[in-house]
């Protein structure tokens, strides 16, 4: 199967900042794929390259099979983009706005179209420019999918919504996924772990992970090692344990690759002493936090290394 | 197609207030304008309680004539910016717009609401006028080409690299002054340099490119950067090119053959010093230069034929040495007829050269760039009571006297599209004390003038499809040197109207000997130093 959307080495500065740094991201069709990072770690900046709103400095991107810098025109008749800061014609009512989309999509389907009206309760009449921003969000999703869209980028799609309008929008999209690939970004964890079936992480213009949601939920554990006496901790810890923190007797840490059979043996082998070990899973929440946190420190060191090397030289 | 129609059809829809807006100062415009003919052809003939109307009449046109741009200015913006190409937040980004269409949508747009109303307004002004629109629509086309490359184009190019009315109005503004400051530097603004035939030409053909480029450029790629360098670089450097490292002087000779005998030119100049009309030294237009204006001896200037000095170009050199070359500077000669044994021409120059060149005997080269006439095809009529008209010129009718508004003091002429073509207009008027007998045979004074240019343009730039007023004037008796005796025309006086038309373009050259730059008066001093 052809991935719906394949970057290699995509990189995009802006002058001296470089918000996307060789990032390599396959999203194979039909997944529901949620790209997630912190503010300003680039999740804007590679939707905009893949709808080719920007351009790549340099490295490439695929969007369903063709380079995201030749999309244009009648390359977006299988594409349905929302953005949170989209900028509507708001002198536009809600219907205007339908039969306006709808004469440029061969594809319109409108008793979608108006089941899609239905389930948003979407105020026909009325100007965008009047609308809340959750109604608004849910114009920009009817006019994005009732033309049954092979490809859904929604940037930040839920920001800023209240739990009712973004059960109602996820709702929609749901339904759609069966039709579509689906790739958003979102800073709302909890919200896209439920329905999203692979997810990558952006950390300052690096893709941390990609991977399905299943694997990742499968391979971190929050591990609490209970151990006989008090004992610091040892030094060459595996890579894979995240935010080693000791406290009297008891150990804790994030396994980034937690497999069944291997994680009981490797840690009786760093503590000899152990006397109790627990491993729980994690919410997407707490990965998110572990992984984020170590980069941090893992750039913080890297760059006092930098710095001590500089000042050595 | 349908992608451009629904477009179209959205633009419409949208912006239906800046279309009645603009129509409406269209409308206006159209109806004021031939008010303001009659006013003007009042005020040449200062009837009474004409002159005052006549100024409102006049006003309201210029006024008009502003607000019609700036209707377009604010259409113009507001249709771009629908579908605005700086930023990356537009909606219509990651919908199937092909750029393509929606450039044609945007033309599409203003070939309706735009150049619709204004081609019905300039048919019906020539159709108000006396004209008959259908004889002139490859004019009126070149009109509308020009209203495009000066007005029309800028405006949507500009439109395109910014990303509201508020960010294109200061950017425009930018622009207004960025040129007049360039004018400025470059002394263009007091028409002290001269512009070749074809300069405008050239001019029209690089901005509707430049801006044509940069339009299209911008919709297809909505690079904003490379297109506002794109459209700022390359006039600068045009006028760069053209004011500073190659001045349009060395295209001079191009354009004004020079031929190596003096018989090859169009007319011969001498000086002969005299005590009748000596040379004169004053003030120049530009401040700190000294004009020097020297009568000449003219000769051989073919029958038939009109010779007109276009621009002057003087070397000066004394016996020590020092050698001082000026570049073509215009010359505002009156047109040298066959009958015309004299010219008087003159050039600037800096008061520092003056000062240091005005003590010697001087050698001086003077060359003049000539444009050539010959008459062409003549209309002869005989006055009737109410309009009529004359081919090639306009559509003419008989004015109102300078003292008597009962009688007829002059023609006024109306002309379509463009000034008319440079025309002798020949007539000869009665005295006072002939008044209109249909017997009188001998009418008086012969009277003559010209009106019109040589220019090859089928239209002159201009909202108003119709020039105006053209012709012979109020008359009085200071023509014929008959001071108080007030000439006028009669139904049946004849009137003929001669064409010119341009033969050849050329050089003549003159040098005087021993020449002693006049001097000036201490009051002339004084001016050329504290403007």
């Amino acid at each position: 199967m052809n991935p719906a959307i394949l970057t290699s080495g995509l990189s995009r500065r802006f002058r001296r900042t470089i918000a996307l740094d060789g990032v390599d991201l396959s999203v194979s069709e039909g997944a529901i794929y949620a790209l997630v990072g912190a503010n300003g770690a680039g999740k804007t900046t590679l939707i905009k390259v893949l709808m080719n709103i920007f351009r790549p400095t340099s490295g490439r991107a695929d969007v369903l099979g063709a380079d995201s810098t030749t999309l244009s025109g009648k390359a977006f008749i299988r594409i349905g983009y929302v953005s949170e800061n989209q900028e509507m014609p708001d002198w536009m009512t809600v219907a205007d706005l339908l039969d306006y989309c709808r004469a440029f999509y061969p594809k319109w389907d409108r008793s979608l179209e108006q089941q899609l009206v239905r389930q948003f309760d979407l105020p026909l009449k009325r100007k965008l420019k009047h609308l809340s921003r959750g109604m608004r969000m849910k114009a920009a999703f009817a006019t994005s999918l009732s033309y049954h869209p092979s490809l859904i980028v929604l940037d930040e799609p839920f920001s800023g919504l209240d739990p009712l309008v973004r059960d109602e929008l996820i709702e929609g999209l749901i339904e759609r996924a069966t039709e579509a690939t689906i790739f958003l970004s979102s800073h709302d964890l909890a919200e896209i772990e439920s329905f999203s079936s692979h997810v990558g992480f952006l950390e300052q213009g690096h893709l941390l992970f990609s991977e399905e949601m299943s694997r990742l939920t499968e391979r971190f554990r929050a591990v609490t090692v209970t151990l006989e006496r008090t004992s610091p901790l040892p030094a060459n810890l595996p890579s894979a344990w995240l935010q080693p923190e000791a406290a009297d007797h008891v150990v804790r840490f994030v396994h980034s690759n937690y497999s069944e059979q291997a994680a009981a043996a490797e840690i009786r082998s760093v503590f000899p002493s152990a006397r109790d070990v627990t491993m729980d899973p994690m919410t997407l929440r707490s990965i998110f936090l572990a992984v984020a946190k170590s980069s941090r420190i893992n750039v913080s060191s890297a760059t006092a290394k930098n710095s001590a090397k500089g000042i050595e030289a | 197609m349908k992608q451009i129609l629904h477009i179209l059809a959205k633009d419409a829809r949208h912006l239906r207030i800046e279309i009645l807006l603009s129509v409406a100062v269209n409308v206006a415009f159209a109806l004021a304008c031939p008010a303001s003919w009659r006013a003007a052809i009042e005020m040449r003939a200062f009837t009474s309680g004409g002159a005052y109307s006549a100024f409102e009449a006049q006003i309201l046109v210029r006024i008009l004539e502003l607000l019609v741009p700036a209707s377009w200015w604010l259409l113009i913006s507001n249709l771009i910016h629908d579908e605005r190409l700086v930023g990356n937040r537009q909606f219509w980004l990651t919908r199937p717009y092909e750029w393509k269409k929606l450039l044609a949508a945007k033309l599409l747009f203003l070939l309706v609401f735009l150049y619709l109303p204004l081609l019905i307004a300039q048919c019906w002004l020539l159709s108000v006028a006396g004209f008959s629109p259908l004889f002139y629509f490859p004019e009126l086309f070149f009109n509308l080409c020009l209203i495009s490359g000066f007005l029309v184009l800028p405006l949507v190019a500009i439109a395109a690299v910014t990303s509201n009315f508020a960010h294109m109005t200061l950017v425009i503004l930018g622009v207004l002054l960025s040129i007049v400051a360039l004018l400025a530097m470059t002394g263009r603004i007091n028409l002290a340099t001269m512009t070749l035939p074809w300069e405008a030409g050239v001019d029209v053909a690089l901005l509707v490119g430049l801006c044509g480029a940069v339009i299209a450029w911008q919709y297809s790629s909505r690079k904003t950067r490379a297109s506002v360098l794109l459209l700022v670089a390359i006039p600068v450097l045009c006028f760069g090119l053209g004011e500073f490292i190659v001045p349009s002087q060395v295209f001079v000779g191009h354009s004004y053959s020079f031929s190596d005998s003096a018989a090859g030119a169009p007319a011969q100049f001498t000086y002969t010093p005299s005590g009748l009309d000596n040379p004169v030294s004053s003030a120049a237009r530009l401040p700190r230069e000294v004009s020097i204006q020297i009568p000449l001896d003219v000769s051989g200037v073919a029958n038939g034929s009109v010779v007109m000095p276009d621009a002057i170009r003087a070397t000066v050199e004394s016996t020590g040495g020092f050698r001082w070359n000026s570049a073509w500077q215009l010359l505002h000669v009156r047109k040298i007829t066959p009958d015309d044994k004299t010219a008087r021409v003159s050039f600037d120059m800096p008061l520092a050269i003056y000062d240091r060149l005005k003590s010697a005997p001087l050698t001086v080269h003077l060359t003049m760039a000539l444009t050539q006439a010959q008459a062409g095809g003549v209309t002869s009529v005989f006055l009737p009571a109410g309009g009529f008209s004359v081919p090639d010129f306009g559509v003419c009718s008989p004015q109102a006297g300078f003292n008597d508004p009962g009688e007829v003091g002059g023609i006024s002429c109306l002309s379509a599209l463009r000034e008319p073509h440079l025309t002798q207009i020949e007539v000869v008027a009665h005295n006072k004390s002939s008044g209109c007998d249909p017997a009188e045979t001998n009418f008086g004074v012969k009277n003559a003038t010209w009106q019109g240019s040589l220019s090859s343009w089928p239209a002159d730039f201009g909202l108003s499809s119709v020039k105006f007023p053209y012709g012979i004037g109020p008359m009085s008796g200071d023509y014929a040197g008959e001071v108080g005796s007030y000439l006028h025309l009669c139904p049946g006086t004849p009137i003929s109207f001669t064409r010119y038309d341009v033969v050849r373009r050329a050089q003549a050259a003159v040098t005087i000997q021993g020449f002693q730059l006049p001097a000036l008066t201490p009051g002339q001093r004084s001016v050329i130093t504290n403007p």
